[in-house]
């Protein structure tokens, strides 16, 4: 493995849809770390600085939302790229939260997978 | 509420029971000033702020066997105002409260509530106060506290049977300070103000008497040159011998077995009354006895209905109140009577209740959704009705009914909750199934031959379908919840089109259509909610590419309207069956061509559209034909106002 495989942490509590993007991810050519809510991501991301995050947005314990913020608070977390993923019915949270902190986001019922790997790529300078 | 007589010096203010200030004070004196007329002196409280013009309702608790304390109630004009002491002049007839008043002898308590009513305005213009019958009683404290003679008059009426009550106490008073007294006899007419208004036309005219009276001499006044704008009047029920007021009536009745007997009592005298006293226009008795004659058959269901009915009179006063009333509130009848309504209510904002108040004028009948508070807090929605009684076009008094329709309302958001919960639900296993289906298209899982690609193909429309019907699910449930947060931004309508048909231009590429925006702006900025108007757009799009067959043309527009702008989305499509028309934007609906064309609306649609556009403060409307075509014109307004209540 060399420094031009690059890291990123899916944070998503439904297995499924965490295995999903891991294989997508994989198969892709990155090296994928997973957590299954926001305080775990927040262990995983401050502990191995991965290159992307991914983060569901309703998730028990701390919600992607909450973790997002944290992460902006701090230096490394405050650049790097993350996308966040939701269901349809929290865009207005979203909106609000991405007023302060910029992020990518997407609707997942209406998103293709492979648009969120493309957006991923774009944002850690793979073309 | 009763008090020790021990302590003869000093007031007490009584437990705030009503909304309006009530105060126990001492009677101090009681003399007789003319035959049937004493005047009552009370001590006065030394923070009871009174000032002429004003009333107040002076309030007498007796002992009844049957029921405790009671009040006896009376609406009363204070006459006399200085520091120490406040005045009432009261004429003696048969009704329970006169005779409670001269059952009172000196040191007894009673209870005052008020001051109400607007003071009298002192002015340099000139000033004639007109008073019929009673009407001259609140006239009275505004003579007294006067001291100056300008420009100053009272025009009395007498109607020839009653003697002026305080006749003698206004003959001084004009004599000592020098206002011009005129006494008419009979009912005004023209001849009576003939040069008034001429004299000084900024003259104020203070109008106070019965209804029918202060209605007479505005329109004379009026017609004199007059204007409107520098009258002020009040009116009020004569409560003397030969006529009853409403208020009379009401006052003692305590439940449905009272009533009865006491309506047949009164309607009895009224009648007699009225035709002892006929006078040329129909008598005040005449008047009370057909609201009597309605209230007798209202009173006799109301008290056996389940609904909450209550009756005021037209101030808003509390008379009647029935047994699911008091349920419903929580209140007695007894707590409730002499009330207004914001008792259990007034948590609406004042416009709701501005459409109430026209009604006064209108003599229309109101329904409405409100929120109420019962006496323990706890709050509860109705579905009122209030409906004017009118008297000789005026309104005389108001019934009111309520429906408690809080478990229906819980029942409704309940079920719009779970229909978004489960949608929520519903759209984690989707978007799982739309990844794996898209990546074992995308061949990751290893190869896949044509056959099982186009099951998969079909696996995956399926369930993008899915997704829609459970996005449409979500936007109604969100619109019926009001979880909406409805964010006003400056939006270029113009790119907002564009961007909306672009969105959708796939669709309607494949089949063919001539779809684009025509409008003459290049930028048109309006303050709307962005996703709101995107739902209206979407789903306006959708049907009409949807419903128009290949080779036909969407076209999609928007002017300015300097207020508002007009968007129009237009289609070639099947049209909308005339006798279907009407029920386009009803939940769920689909009309019968819709349905044979295409198996996969949902038929909520159109319903989110009205919906969102309602919020927006917009409206919708559509011009149809059956195989022709169907256009959509949708008003937005430019500044959306604040969020209305639901």
């Amino acid at each position: 493995m060399n420094d031009s495989i690059k890291k990123v942490l899916i944070v998503e509590d439904d297995l499924s849809q965490r295995q999903a993007l891991r294989d997508k991810f994989t198969k892709e050519g990155f090296t994928v770390l997973e957590a299954q809510n926001g305080e775990q991501g927040l262990e995983v991301a401050f502990k191995s600085l991965p290159d992307a995050i991914v983060l569901d947005v309703m998730m028990p314990k701390m919600d992607g939302l909450e973790m997002a913020k944290r992460l902006r608070i701090d230096e490394w977390g405050k650049k790097v790229p993350a996308v966040i993923l939701s269901n349809a019915g929290d865009i207005e949270k979203i909106q609000q939260a991405l007023e302060n902190h910029i992020f990518e986001y997407f609707v997942k019922s209406d998103t293709k997978i492979e648009t969120i790997v493309a957006q991923v790529k774009k944002m850690v300078g793979i073309k | 509420m009763t008090e020790s007589n021990d302590d003869k010096s000093s007031f007490i203010k009584l437990p705030n029971i009503t909304r309006e200030p009530r105060w126990g004070v001492r009677v101090s004196l009681i003399r007789e000033v003319a035959p049937e007329v004493i005047v009552l002196t009370l001590e006065r409280p030394h923070d009871f702020s009174f000032k002429a013009g004003q009333y107040v309702w002076l309030v007498i608790p007796e002992r009844s066997k049957k029921e405790g304390f009671i009040d006896r109630r009376a609406y009363s004009i204070a006459s006399g105002v200085n520091d120490s002491h406040l005045e009432f002049f009261i004429r003696i007839t048969k009704t329970d409260y006169t005779q409670s008043v001269q059952r009172l002898s000196v040191g007894d308590s009673v209870h005052i509530i008020g001051p109400m009513g607007s003071s009298f305005v002192a002015t340099d213009a000139g000033v004639t106060l007109i008073a019929g019958g009673t009407g001259i009683s609140p006239f009275l404290s505004i003579l007294r506290s006067r001291t100056e003679s300008k420009d100053f008059s009272l025009y009395f009426f007498e109607d020839g049977k009653r003697p002026l009550y305080c006749k003698e106490e206004i003959i001084k008073l004009s004599e000592k300070t020098g206002f011009k007294l005129v006494i008419f006899q009979g009912s005004p007419n023209e001849e009576h103000f003939k040069g008034l208004v001429e004299s000084n036309p900024q003259r104020k005219m203070f109008i106070s008497g019965p209804p029918g009276f202060v209605d007479a001499v505005s329109n004379l006044l009026e017609e004199g040159g007059a204007s409107p704008k520098l009258f002020c009047f009040e009116a009020f029920y004569p409560s003397s011998k030969d006529s009853f007021s409403v208020n009379d009536l009401f006052v003692n009745i305590r439940n449905a077995e009272d009533v009865e007997g006491m309506l047949e009592d009164t309607l009895r005298s009224v009648k007699e009354q009225s035709v002892a006293n006929s006078v040329g226009q129909k008598s005040f008795a005449d008047q009370v006895g057909e609201v009597l004659q309605l209230s007798d058959v209202l009173i006799k269901i109301s008290s056996q209905t389940s609904n909450h009915v209550t009756v005021t009179d037209r101030n808003g006063y509390v008379l009647y109140a029935n047994k699911a009333a008091e349920q419903l509130t929580g209140y007695s009848f007894r707590e409730m009577r002499g009330q207004t309504p914001r008792l259990w209510g007034g948590l609406m904002p004042p416009q709701e209740y501005e459409v109430l108040w026209r009604s006064r004028v209108t003599g229309l009948k109101v329904i409405h959704q409100i929120i109420n508070r019962r006496r323990d807090g706890s709050l509860y929605v109705v579905l009122g009705h209030i409906t004017p009684i009118m008297s000789d076009s005026h309104v005389v008094a108001y019934v009111s009914t309520e429906e408690d329709i809080t478990d229906f309302v819980n029942m409704d958001k309940a079920k719009s909750e779970f229909v978004s919960l489960a949608s929520h639900q519903l759209k984690t296993p989707l978007s799982a199934m739309n990844w794996y289906t898209e990546m074992l298209l995308d061949g990751d899982a290893g190869d896949i031959n044509e056959k099982q690609k186009g099951y998969l193909k079909e696996i995956y429309a399926g369930n993008k379908r899915m997704v829609t019907l459970v996005n449409a699910l979500l936007d109604t449930s969100r619109l019926e919840l009001g979880t909406f947060t409805v964010n006003a931004k400056s939006i270029d309508i113009v790119d907002l089109l564009n961007s909306a048909i672009h969105e959708q231009n796939n669709d309607a590429k494949q089949k063919e259509l001539l779809f684009s925006l025509e409008t003459p702006h290049e930028h048109l900025v309006i303050e709307t909610d962005e996703n709101l108007i995107r739902m209206v757009l979407q789903n306006l799009l959708s049907n009409a590419i949807k419903y128009t067959s290949n080779q036909g043309r969407v076209l999609v527009g928007v002017v300015d309207q300097e207020l508002s702008v007009l968007i129009t989305v237009s289609d070639t499509g099947l049209g909308i069956p005339k006798n279907q028309q009407n029920k386009i934007f009803t939940k769920l609906f689909r009309a019968d061509n819709a349905k044979s064309s295409d198996t996969e609306g949902t038929g909520l649609g159109l319903y989110i559209v009205k919906s969102a556009t309602e919020r927006l403060g917009g409206s919708i409307r559509f011009e149809s034909e059956e195989g022709v075509g169907t256009t959509f014109f949708v008003t937005l307004p430019k500044e959306m106002h604040p969020d209305p209540i639901k």
